[in-house]
């Protein structure tokens, strides 16, 4: 059975926690004098508190709250639909964006990372508007619920199942015995981070108010930014670099940091995936690079160098900020790049994607296919971080990505029918999907997602639920499987 | 506090869920790949898929800085080698080992210092002092003891021609003369914190806190009497009902003669006479070997007419120690209506436990209980705060010191708010117990012991 009354309460209080976040978007409005958006804000975080603080008296018990698994699925796929019901409306309010279902497709955009936007001059928006866009980002990026097992002492061993059914990446190890306190290292590992990024961008000449919303992206690694052409804005070396490093590190698992803060670099050293992770991103600026001067694209190594390596930085931990419109680029790069959509960042990292260790698992799985193949008789393992690879952890993989490519080609169909060329629907699905933002054709780097007819919008918010909960959780909830008693 | 269990059998994986409900950070080793994901899936703990047995598994396990190294696996040669191992290369963790092989526990009580093991635990040997306990009291109730102090807590089910039975906690007070103290009331399958005005009913399980003196006045109230239980029947002859033996002809009470005197011959003549049910042959040679004194039947408990057979119903006392539960139930139960009047069945689980007591069984003692509590107890030595857990529950008894609570001296126990509603059973005073009334008044060097619900133990601190 499903524990409602548990379930209502976390629930509420997840809400209650992201309307208290609304305080930040009403300090910008009051310091830029916007007080239309400040009133919005107002409006919304003040109606949400009511009605949930409501529900969450009402929904209190005495006992700790203990989740299954099914009970993880459910409340995470919900938290994650309401609090952006929530979020958009303040949008609405303003008129900043006067569709209802436009301002549910950026907010969900928000809030997983994805950044795809249906703003056609993002610069005309209010501070505030621009600010509480890149602050879903970062409240998505490291995960609502994460931050809500670590902050509410009423979620006892029930925190797992919501941090497995959150997390990105096939498992979730725990780092400390507890899961409230793993959930407050990661946090706080995030937090540490984004504060460090925050500071080296002042240094590079960027106001408080660019360097907040641009750290909130790339860490998250979402996308927002508050230019209308996102950081090709700052033509400075410095700020392009350190935003490149920080994309690349947001895609880190960042249970591996707490590994390095504790001196452990033999784990560190032994794991495939982060290896893996950055030999991909070497290799594939070192290709884009290489393509970029050979076509005579730009002059000069540094420039390519500089271009190519935010790009793919960009593009492969799915964050979606640009630099050039690779749109533009001869074909080659632009099939690194396409290639590069299909992996995504690592497990347990920020980054959407079908995340870096699984396509190592399934590398492993062809070639031991191939092994079998030669050697019928032969007896091999795989192996991940030095230890042999667990045949259920294979399945999970194989099932993910089949439904993952699945999901890819039965969205592109859709987006298709309703007249959209071949190459841009496809990588609409597969930008949304990978919660990674821009895409090719008409959802270039340059353009944005308003031409796009509102079951599109709703569909494609979908799409990004999806891919931010990694496939299970939200797909499990829609068979009947799981509601039978 | 960190604990690190190397072992996720039934023993590991209680004392895991026990410790991490009183908020220590539990790291469990497990060699079994499936039992250690189950594991991470109902215990808020962290799991290492190891075998335990080598110092980088160890290492991964954080045992470098945990305060305790329990190793409780099946193998007694793996326990004893993962705890040298730990106390040869770390020096913080106390280690602890559950050894079942006597020859192991005598080498290691004899020679301190062996293999850097701190402490053994022998679960045959506690679950036998547990039942020889018992036996000591009467076999009408387990009994709990507080070192230093000359009060104890036993348990008893209320039957209905007992006085206890619809009364109100209060009256009783009034009434009985002793100083007494009812702490906490086992009703179908719920525990009750009590207050005055809780009434009992036929058919609760309550824990009672009295000098040892007083209980037999106590005990004539509630209608049941501790007698010398002299004739004993033991049906099972393994190594526990070995040792029941053992300590039983003996009469001794102290847990570690057994490690010195075992195969010893008395030459004291016993006072108790025993008696044995086994069914294996070849087991029933050994043991008249060993106990010569004692009296060795072969035979299968679970056939028919064996108790009316071998005229056991003048005998005083029955203790069903099989390796199977439900056949110490069953004989246990039977043995009231064959006519002997007390009865002791071990079980394995706490839950188990319960059912016996419903089916007339005096005492059930639950392997696992007993030897997480011990488990506990060590523990508990080295970092004093809770005392006794009453197993599968919710409640926990422990001390709370007045030293930082400027609120609470001076005032009267029936004035005292605390978080969760707890229950004052005893105040140690200047090294003297007290079993408090709602009139005394708190002090300001006073130690409570309180029962109190697990998840109100956080706030009271």
């Amino acid at each position: 059975m499903i524990n409602w009354r548990a379930l209502l309460h976390v629930l509420s209080f997840i809400v209650i926690i992201v309307s208290l976040f609304m305080t930040a978007p009403i300090v910008v409005g009051a310091i830029y004098r916007e007080w239309d958006s400040v009133i919005s804000f107002s409006l919304t975080a003040v109606s949400s508190l009511t009605f949930f603080g409501f529900v969450f008296h009402k929904t209190r018990s005495s006992g700790r709250f203990s989740f299954t698994t099914r009970d993880g699925f459910l409340l995470v796929s919900l938290s994650w639909i309401i609090v952006s019901a929530v979020g958009s409306v303040p949008f609405v309010i303003t008129g900043d964006i006067p569709s209802y279902t436009e301002a549910y497709f950026e907010t969900m955009s928000g809030f997983t990372t994805t950044g795809a936007s249906i703003l056609t001059a993002i610069e005309e928006l209010p501070y505030a508007m621009l600010f509480w866009r890149s602050l879903t980002h970062w409240l998505g990026g490291m995960g609502i619920v994460v931050l809500v097992v670590a902050v509410m002492p009423l979620i006892g061993i029930g925190g797992m199942p919501l941090i497995q059914a959150e997390s990105p990446g096939p498992k979730v190890d725990k780092i400390v015995p507890k899961v409230r306190e793993t959930a407050k290292i990661l946090w706080g590992i995030y937090i540490g981070l984004s504060a460090l990024e925050t500071v080296l961008l002042l240094f590079g000449g960027m106001n408080l108010f660019d360097a907040l919303t641009h750290t909130f992206g790339t860490m998250a690694t979402g996308g927002f930014s508050p230019k209308g052409v996102s950081v090709g804005f700052y033509p400075s070396p410095y700020i392009q670099i350190v935003i490149t490093i920080f994309m690349v590190l947001a895609g880190v698992n960042f249970g591996l940091y707490f590994t390095l803060l504790r001196g452990d670099l033999k784990t560190l050293r032994k794991n495939t995936e982060l290896r893996v992770y950055l030999v991909i991103f070497f290799g594939s600026t070192l290709l884009v690079m290489v393509n970029l001067l050979t076509s005579g694209f730009y002059e000069g190594a540094g420039k390519s160098l500089l271009l190519a390596s935010f790009q793919t930085a960009s593009i492969l931990t799915t964050t979606g900020y640009a630099t050039a419109d690779f749109d533009l680029w001869p074909s080659f790069s632009k099939a690194v790049l396409f290639v590069l959509m299909f992996i995504g960042g690592s497990s347990g990292s920020t980054g959407g994607g079908i995340k870096v260790v699984r396509i190592v698992t399934f590398f492993k799985l062809a070639s031991n296919e191939m092994k079998y193949l030669l050697n019928p008789r032969g007896v091999h393992t795989m192996r991940m971080n030095g230890e042999a690879i667990r045949k259920d952890m294979v399945y999970t993989v194989t099932g993910f990505i089949f439904l993952y490519t699945g999901l890819l080609l039965l969205i592109t169909l859709a987006v298709a029918a309703s007249g959209i060329d071949l190459l841009s629907s496809f990588s609409t699905a597969l930008v949304t999907l990978g919660n990674i933002g821009p895409g090719f054709g008409k959802v270039g780097p340059t353009q944005n997602y308003h031409f796009m007819a509102p079951w599109i919008h709703w569909l494609l918010s979908l799409s990004m639920m999806i891919g931010r909960l990694e496939v299970y959780t939200v797909l499990i909830i829609l068979t009947p499987r799981f509601w039978k008693k | 506090m960190t604990i690190v269990i190397l072992g996720a059998g039934r023993v590991g994986f209680n004392l895991a869920r026990q410790l991490i409900s009183e908020h220590k950070e539990v790291v469990v080793i497990e060699k079994d790949a499936d039992r250690a994901r189950d594991l991470s899936r109902q215990l808020d703990c962290m799991t290492v898929n190891e075998s335990g047995n080598s110092i980088e598994g160890l290492k991964k396990a954080g045992v470098e800085n945990a305060d305790f190294f329990i190793s409780v696996s099946e193998s007694d040669e793996i326990n004893m080698i993962s705890c040298a191992l730990v106390s040869s290369s770390f020096k913080k963790p106390i280690t602890i080992a559950r050894v079942r092989n006597l020859d192991y526990s005598r080498t290691w009580d004899q020679s301190p210092g062996f293999l850097g093991i701190n402490y053994i635990i022998n679960p045959e040997i506690e679950v036998a002092h547990a039942i020889a306990r018992a036996v000591e009291f009467g076999a009408i109730s387990s009994v709990v003891e507080f070192e230093t102090s000359n009060l104890q807590m036993r348990n008893f089910q209320i039957r209905k021609e007992s006085m206890f039975s619809g009364q109100r906690v209060e009256e009783l007070r009034k009434i009985i003369q002793v100083p007494f103290i009812i702490a906490a009331i086992a009703r179908e399958e719920k525990m009750i914190i009590p207050e005055g005005t809780t009434i009992l009913n036929q058919g609760d399980q309550i824990w009672v806190l009295a000098e040892s003196k007083d209980f037999k006045i106590l005990l004539k109230n509630i209608h049941e009497s501790e007698k010398i239980l002299k004739d004993i029947v033991i049906v099972g002859g393994g190594n526990i009902g070995m040792y029941v033996s053992q300590y039983l002809l003996a009469n001794r009470l102290s847990k570690n003669w057994l490690f010195k005197n075992f195969g010893h011959k008395s030459f004291m003549k016993s006072k108790r006479n025993i008696h044995i049910v086994e069914s294996d042959y070849q087991r029933c040679k050994e043991l008249a070997e060993l106990l010569p004194d004692a009296q060795i039947t072969n035979a299968d408990i679970s056939e028919e007419h064996v108790l009316e057979e071998g005229r056991f119903q003048s005998y005083d006392l029955l203790i069903a120690v099989t390796g199977n539960q439900e056949l110490n139930i069953v004989t246990a139960a039977y043995a009231g209506k064959a006519g002997i009047p007390h009865s002791i069945a071990l079980v394995k689980k706490y839950s188990t436990a319960a059912m016996a007591l419903n089916l007339g069984v005096n005492v059930a003692i639950s392997i696992n209980e007993t030897l997480v509590n011990s488990i506990q107890k060590i523990i508990r030595r080295n970092f004093v705060r809770s005392v006794y857990n009453f197993s599968d529950s919710n409640l926990e008894m422990m001390e709370l010191s007045l030293e930082n609570r400027t609120e609470l001296p001076g005032k009267k126990i029936r004035d005292i708010r605390l978080p969760g509603k707890p229950l004052i059973i005893m105040i140690t005073r200047k090294g003297s117990h007290i079993i408090p009334s709602g009139d005394l008044i708190l002090e300001k060097d006073d130690f409570l012991m309180i029962i109190a619900r697990k998840e109100s133990i956080q706030e009271l601190e």
